[in-house]
């Protein structure tokens, strides 16, 4: 009799766990795969004139009360683009570096936004790196840490580490707000090769932030949004048309694509100041280079 | 050309300003669900209105409409304005995907005038890439097209009370048909971007082309 039971209760079992999985495993002869694999073909271009475009990045030595446009030029980059191959260069140039000034003589190259604003900075960065900018962009502190407020922050990478009061700047990735990437770009002190490496930080930060503006911009409606935020805020002489262009000309460049050098020189006295002495062939070697497609060929030399 | 761009300092306005901007973007954004889209736009195709697909009579379809809507306005413009200037950014995009793609009688290898409100130097670029932006690869083998989906979705750029940039998100899918009766789907995806110079003309372009099954676009999508 428990024989019996016995077989019942194995064959009750048996069923109940068959009749289960029946109900939950899909047929094997018709396997449904919901995936999907499909080759996408893609077509990018863009009408720019010129093909490449030089920018000339300003940062403003201004503090409050003081006029941004003839104050001293605390950094200053020399950017070309290239929106046809997504390519770009930042040339850093260290803001002591003792140059001809048109009209003024020879003098720190900060000077020369003091005697004569944007126009003569770029004008003195003409005569040095042998490249006239298409465009002249001037930026002030607290101006340069609230369009990075507005775009959320930037996750830049850092090649030292260093601490100053409330910020803390680790070897690798950080993501900073506004103020933090203050500090960021203004440090020095702190790193090894002092205002060289400041600038290659400052160049670094715009590597890490066009990241951060093109992932803004990917969104519906994001290059609109942030363009008429920054019209506000912003004095431009150039119409909106060309702005927008040269905002859709910039959002082409690819972060991975970018060549971020300093030009190197030795530091002297002059006039009783400390200044620097460009390598002034590297330089034209480096605008020679990157002069017709925003590359360099062998890199920061 | 030398130009200089300059930051200015407007330290107490910059929050009411940012809040403002935060509060004209969100009313632009929910204004044009209302008024400011435009009525979908029938637009004239190869394709017969209904059209028999596969030679199957009792199988009809309808060739989607051209739906233009205006998704955000970064800026201002005068609500009575908004359907004119909505209108004229359209009607570049509209003449690209009928001239492109939908218009035209197949089977065939030209699409003469799609880039027609292109500028020059995108044209030039765009006829080099003409697998991706017309609908070159295919036509030879089609007798006809219909559109399944046509939606262009516009960001528009207003800064003093006028337009003068816009970013065009475009959807087009299209029921190809060949001569065998079998069928082919075509998904053109991507961007225009579009300035008035003038009149408006596309002067940048960021597409991709997906070819499938019938309603493999929608699955996906799913």
């Amino acid at each position: 009799m428990n024989n019996v039971r016995s077989r019942l209760r194995r064959w009750t079992v048996l069923a109940v766990v068959l009749a289960v999985v029946g109900l939950t495993v899909p047929d094997s002869a018709t396997p449904r795969f919901d995936g999907s694999l499909v080759k996408v073909e893609n077509a990018r271009g863009l009408d720019t004139d010129p093909g490449v475009v030089w920018i000339l990045a300003l940062g403003s030595d201004a503090r409050p009360g003081e006029p941004v446009l003839r104050s001293r030029a605390d950094s200053i980059h020399l950017v070309g683009i290239n929106p046809r191959t997504g390519h770009a260069t930042i040339i850093g140039i260290p803001r002591d570096s003792y140059v001809d000034i048109p009209g003024y003589g020879r003098d720190k190259i900060n000077a020369a936004m003091v005697y004569g604003g944007p126009q003569l900075e770029a004008a003195a960065v003409a005569g040095m790196m042998g490249i006239t900018p298409d465009y002249v962009f001037t930026t002030s502190f607290w101006d340069f840490s609230r369009m990075v407020w507005s775009i959320g922050g930037v996750d830049v990478h850092s090649a030292h580490a260093f601490s100053e009061p409330l910020v803390t700047i680790r070897e690798g990735v950080n993501h900073v707000n506004g103020v933090e990437a203050l500090v960021f770009v203004r440090e020095r002190y702190q790193l090894p090769n002092g205002d060289f490496d400041r600038s290659r930080n400052q160049g670094q930060f715009m590597v890490d932030g066009l990241r951060q503006v093109a992932s803004v911009a990917a969104e519906s409606g994001g290059l609109e949004r942030a363009l008429w935020t920054f019209a506000k805020h912003t004095d431009i002489d150039v119409g909106p048309v060309e702005l927008y262009r040269l905002a859709r000309a910039v959002l082409q460049v690819d972060p991975q694509l970018v060549d971020n050098c300093v030009i190197d020189g030795g530091t002297t006295f002059a006039g009783g100041a400390s200044v620097v002495l460009p390598d002034l062939g590297q330089a034209r070697a480096y605008a020679q280079d990157a002069g017709s497609d925003a590359t360099l060929a062998s890199g920061c030399s | 050309m030398l130009s200089a761009m300059t930051v200015t300092v407007r330290p107490l306005r910059v929050v009411v300003a940012l809040l403002a901007s935060a509060v004209i973007g969100a009313t632009a954004l929910v204004g044009c669900d209302d008024d400011t889209t435009t009525a979908p736009t029938p637009s004239p195709t190869s394709a017969s209105d209904p059209t028999t697909v596969s030679g199957a009579p009792t199988l009809t379809m309808r060739p989607a409409r051209l739906e233009t809507r205006l998704v955000r306005l970064a800026g201002h413009l005068p609500r009575e304005r908004r359907r004119s200037v909505v209108a004229s950014i359209a009607r570049p995009v509209r003449s690209w995907l009928r001239a492109g793609f939908v218009g035209g009688d197949y089977p065939r290898r030209d699409f003469p005038g799609a880039f027609a409100d292109y500028t020059r130097d995108a044209a030039r670029l765009a006829s080099r890439q003409d697998e991706v932006t017309t609908n070159a690869a295919l036509g030879a083998d089609l007798v006809d097209v219909v559109p399944t989906r046509r939606t262009v979705r516009l960001s528009v750029f207003a800064p003093h009370g006028r337009a003068a940039g816009a970013t065009a998100d475009v959807t087009l899918v299209l029921l190809g048909i060949r001569a065998d009766e079998s069928e082919v789907e075509l998904a053109v995806t991507g961007q225009l971007y579009l300035t008035r110079d003038g009149g408006w003309q596309v002067f940048g372009f960021d597409l991709a082309r997906t070819l499938g099954a019938p309603g493999s676009y929608e699955r996906r999508r799913r």
